[in-house]
């Protein structure tokens, strides 16, 4: 899995590409919480990501928790039709703010 | 008298099972009545010697006044002799010479009592027969009366009695009698001494000398029993407890039993301190120097508190040898229960067989609950192909780890009966019948268990898949229910064998029915029909056959739970008085197709290898039979299960194994994880929760959403597995596959 973080405007963009499970999770999660130690805006484009396990999903919870404590934004957006399945399961549209597209996400950041 | 009773008498040296003698305390007691005596011996030749010499302190020694009496010494010397040769000396005396001790112990015994005796009698009818004087020829001018050298009478009958006793000890090696005879002496003995201390003239006769007889008037006008007479005697008395100290009275004395010890401690308290005080008193007494009543309260007060405090240093002796003992009671009661647990435990892990997972043609359930938490019940499943199945059912009769050990004996018998008949058969490939099996297994452990009181109800079952049939051997068993799908009814298989263990030349018959798919077979042991409710009503074949029928169609994990619901719900517990066991097998559509393939595949238990194992799913599961969607589902079932297996089977090791296989049948994909790490029950794990709260533990829920079946089991390689089945079609299009089929 490839982690790639770039900045549009004023938007923390994180894109992943590859498969997230519990072999690659810690990676993922040393590359992003340290982003969310400030109250930022960030973006998780997963339209890269071909499979997610539950781990995977408890990383995204993860952020999700520490981009609200310390007063920061999180969206996600691209989740192919496996992803969103499993999303799903986890009634993950809930407590995320999910988009479709990354142009959709950086808009209603604005 | 050729033979002696005392050489046939040979007493052990242990009390008795538990308590045995201190040999310290034995060794002490025994040269103590050596060294008695000796000085017996001694003191009574010096007189005599003394006497023959004429030198007065010599012949005094005993009197210790100018008085002598030499029959005393005589008698004194002769039970010294006596006592000596009665010595225990152990087992390396020969015969002759113990023989010839005896005859001498006899002699002396019987002298000494004599003197004794004639004494008496001279007191009783006022003779002198001049015994008195036959040693010392003294005319005695000065004292007047012949009476003065004869002895007096407490001495005297304390030589009868020695006497007595000492010839008792030397015909009968050790005899209560003896010893109440030492005692009598022994006392005879205190009272003199405690006279001679006391003052109390009475208690050891009344010394009359001279013109002095007419001033004590009317007190009869015997010779003392002078000090040293009186110890020499008491000394004796306590040479000849000593000398058995293993028997009679001194068996408590001398034993390291807590008894011993109080003994031990009381009797010399009992005997100093009640003369101690009296002396005090009388001292007092005789002196002005306190008021009589003063001094007896004074006395009275210091026994009290002397007495009190010996008995309470016993008590607590006692208390700590108590405490002490009920420590070690606990202790053994604590391995006891620690072994009990640790028998349950291997009887669990390693003698219960797990049933059958894998078969495509039944489903197979066992339940077990032992009454004393191990348990004589058994039951093995023998798996020759596909098709073949042995299921063995037994019941041991008795509980606890005796049975236990019986029935897995059993096991190890029949399963030899097994190999042997398949070793001396013609045919290697043809299996040994149930029949043969069990009369050979019998005709092995028969004699033994008759033995050993007990017995083995058996029941032997063949499934035999090609014939559609059951064979079984019912060997004094509880009947097994049969429920055939077909009318719907249940039959009681039952056969006249008898139990294994009641006659080794035994020939064993086998009966032969039909079975069908959708039949259930029930096995069980009698625990189950024999549970009682409160009124002492039983559970019953009736009631076990009418649970059968109404759940014929669940699946037999289910039906042994609700068996074990009901015959708990009946007795009002889940502690039931006999083992319970059962085995219940539900049979199954067995002619559908095979996989049309099939694949392995083995990873390491790194979670780097979730990827392969995803990608080994895909290729196999997604060539027509599912969807697309359902193999994503799939996948993500079967890395949830791989990642569970890694983290928490394998605690995250890395070099361990877990073994796939995929199987992918016309309308179905079954994929199945083996792991040989920490089994773990699916039960346990609480339900997710979606508030965003839990970042983990939503692995088993995703496996259960993914896919239609989910089974966690042990396989019959002992294997840890999780199986997980995707049906082509949703679950509810599918009702004419009757169940699944993992």
């Amino acid at each position: 899995m490839e982690v790639t973080s770039e900045l549009v405007g004023n938007v923390h963009i994180v894109t992943l590409n590859g498969e997230l499970d519990a072999s690659n999770v810690n990676y993922f999660k040393e590359m992003v919480l340290p982003l969310l130690t400030s109250p930022i805006k960030l973006l998780i484009d997963l339209s890269g990501i071909r499979f997610i396990d539950s781990s995977g999903m408890g990383a995204m919870i993860s952020c999700q928790r520490h981009a609200a404590a310390v007063g920061g934004r999180l969206k996600l957006c691209g989740l192919s039709p496996v992803v969103r399945a499993a999303f799903e399961l986890l009634r993950l549209q809930a407590i995320l703010d999910i988009n479709n597209t990354r142009e959709e996400a950086l808009q209603s950041f604005a | 008298m050729n033979s002696h009773p005392a050489l046939e008498i040979s007493e052990p040296v242990v009390v008795n099972d538990v308590v045995s003698a201190n040999p310290r305390i034995i060794w002490w007691l025994k040269a103590i009545s050596l060294a008695i005596s000796v000085l017996a011996m001694t003191v009574g030749g010096l007189v005599v010697i003394g006497g023959l010499l004429d030198v007065i302190w010599l012949k005094n020694l005993l009197t210790g006044q100018e008085t002598a009496s030499p029959n005393a010494a005589i008698g004194i010397g002769l039970t010294g002799v006596a006592l000596w040769q009665l010595q225990d000396q152990g087992s390396d005396t020969n015969e002759v010479q113990l023989k010839s001790q005896l005859w001498l112990a006899k002699l002396c015994a019987i002298g000494a009592a004599m003197i004794g005796m004639i004494t008496i009698s001279e007191y009783i009818f006022d003779l002198d027969l001049g015994v008195d004087h036959l040693l010392f020829d003294e005319p005695q001018a000065s004292v007047g009366t012949t009476m003065m050298d004869r002895m007096a009478p407490g001495t005297a009958l304390s030589l009868v009695i020695l006497g007595g006793a000492l010839l008792q000890m030397s015909r009968r090696k050790a005899h209560w009698s003896t010893q109440v005879l030492a005692l009598a002496v022994g006392w005879i003995a205190f009272l003199a001494c405690l006279g001679h201390l006391y003052g109390a003239e009475l208690l050891y006769g009344v010394v009359c000398i001279g013109g002095d007889c007419e001033a004590t008037s009317n007190l009869p006008r015997y010779a003392a029993v002078a000090l040293p007479t009186a110890l020499m005697l008491g000394l004796l008395a306590y040479g000849l407890l000593a000398s058995r100290p293993h028997d009679g009275l001194m068996k408590i004395i001398s034993s390291d039993s807590t008894g011993g010890l109080v003994a031990r401690r009381i009797l010399p308290a009992a005997i100093i301190f009640p003369t101690g005080f009296g002396w005090l008193n009388v001292s007092l007494l005789d002196t002005d120097f306190i008021q009589p009543d003063l001094g007896a309260a004074l006395v009275a007060g210091i026994d009290v508190i002397a007495v009190g405090g010996v008995l309470w240093w016993s008590s607590w002796s006692l208390y700590r040898i108590d405490v002490q003992r009920r420590q070690t009671e606990r202790e053994l009661a604590q391995v006891r229960e620690r072994e009990i647990e640790i028998g349950y435990r291997i009887q669990r892990t390693l003698l219960f067989d797990y049933p059958p997972h894998d078969l495509p043609w039944a489903r197979f359930a066992a339940l077990t609950i032992p009454s004393d938490r191990i348990d004589g019940d058994f039951f093995d499943f023998l798996i020759h192909t596909d098709r073949q199945i042995d299921v063995i059912l037994g019941d041991v009769m008795g509980k606890g780890v005796p049975a236990a050990l019986l029935g897995a004996a059993t096991k190890t018998h029949l399963l030899r009966a097994f190999s042997h008949l398949i070793a001396i058969g013609n045919d290697r490939a043809a299996l040994p019948e149930p029949k043969d099996i069990i009369t050979l297994a019998n005709s092995h452990i028969a004699n033994e268990l008759i033995a050993l009181e007990s017995f083995v109800t058996v029941c032997y079952a063949r499934f035999d898949l090609d014939r559609d049939r059951l064979i079984f051997v019912d060997c004094g068993h509880t009947h097994t229910i049969h429920y055939q799908q077909q009318s719907g009814t249940c039959v009681l298989l039952s056969g006249e064998n008898m139990p294994l263990g009641l006659d080794a030349h035994e020939i064993y018959t086998q009966y032969e029915i039909q079975i069908m798919p959708g039949d259930l077979l029930v096995f069980y042991s009698d625990g189950v029909t024999e549970a009682r409710n409160r009124t002492g009503e039983l559970f019953g074949v009736e009631r076990l056959i009418d649970l059968v029928q109404t759940h014929a169609d669940l699946d037999p994990e289910e039906l042994t739970k609700r068996l074990r619901a009901a015959v708990e719900g009946f007795s009002g517990s889940g502690n039931f008085a006999d083992d319970l066991t059962c085995v219940s097998v539900k049979l199954k559509e067995h002619r559908l197709p095979g996989p049309l393939r099939r694949a392995e595949l083995a990873i390491s238990s790194d979670l780097k290898e979730l990827a392969t194992a995803r990608d080994f799913v895909e290729q196999m599961a997604s060539k027509g039979v599912l969807s697309e969607d359902k193999v994503s589902s799939l996948k993500r079932a079967v890395s949830e299960a791989a990642s569970n297996i890694i983290i928490h089977a394998y605690d995250r090791r890395p070099d361990r194994r877990i073994e796939l296989d995929v199987e992918v049948f016309a309308d179905r994909v079954v994929v199945r994880l083996h792991h040989l790490g920490m089994s773990f029950d699916p039960a346990q794990v609480s339900a997710p929760k979606f508030d965003g709260s839990q970042e983990g533990g939503f692995g088993i829920y995703i496996i259960a959403q993914s896919v239609d079946e989910v089974r966690y089991y042990v396989d019959d390689r002992g294997r840890n597995c999780i199986a997980l089945v995707k049906w082509a079609d949703q679950p509810d299009e599918r009702r004419s596959h009757d169940g699944s089929d993992i």
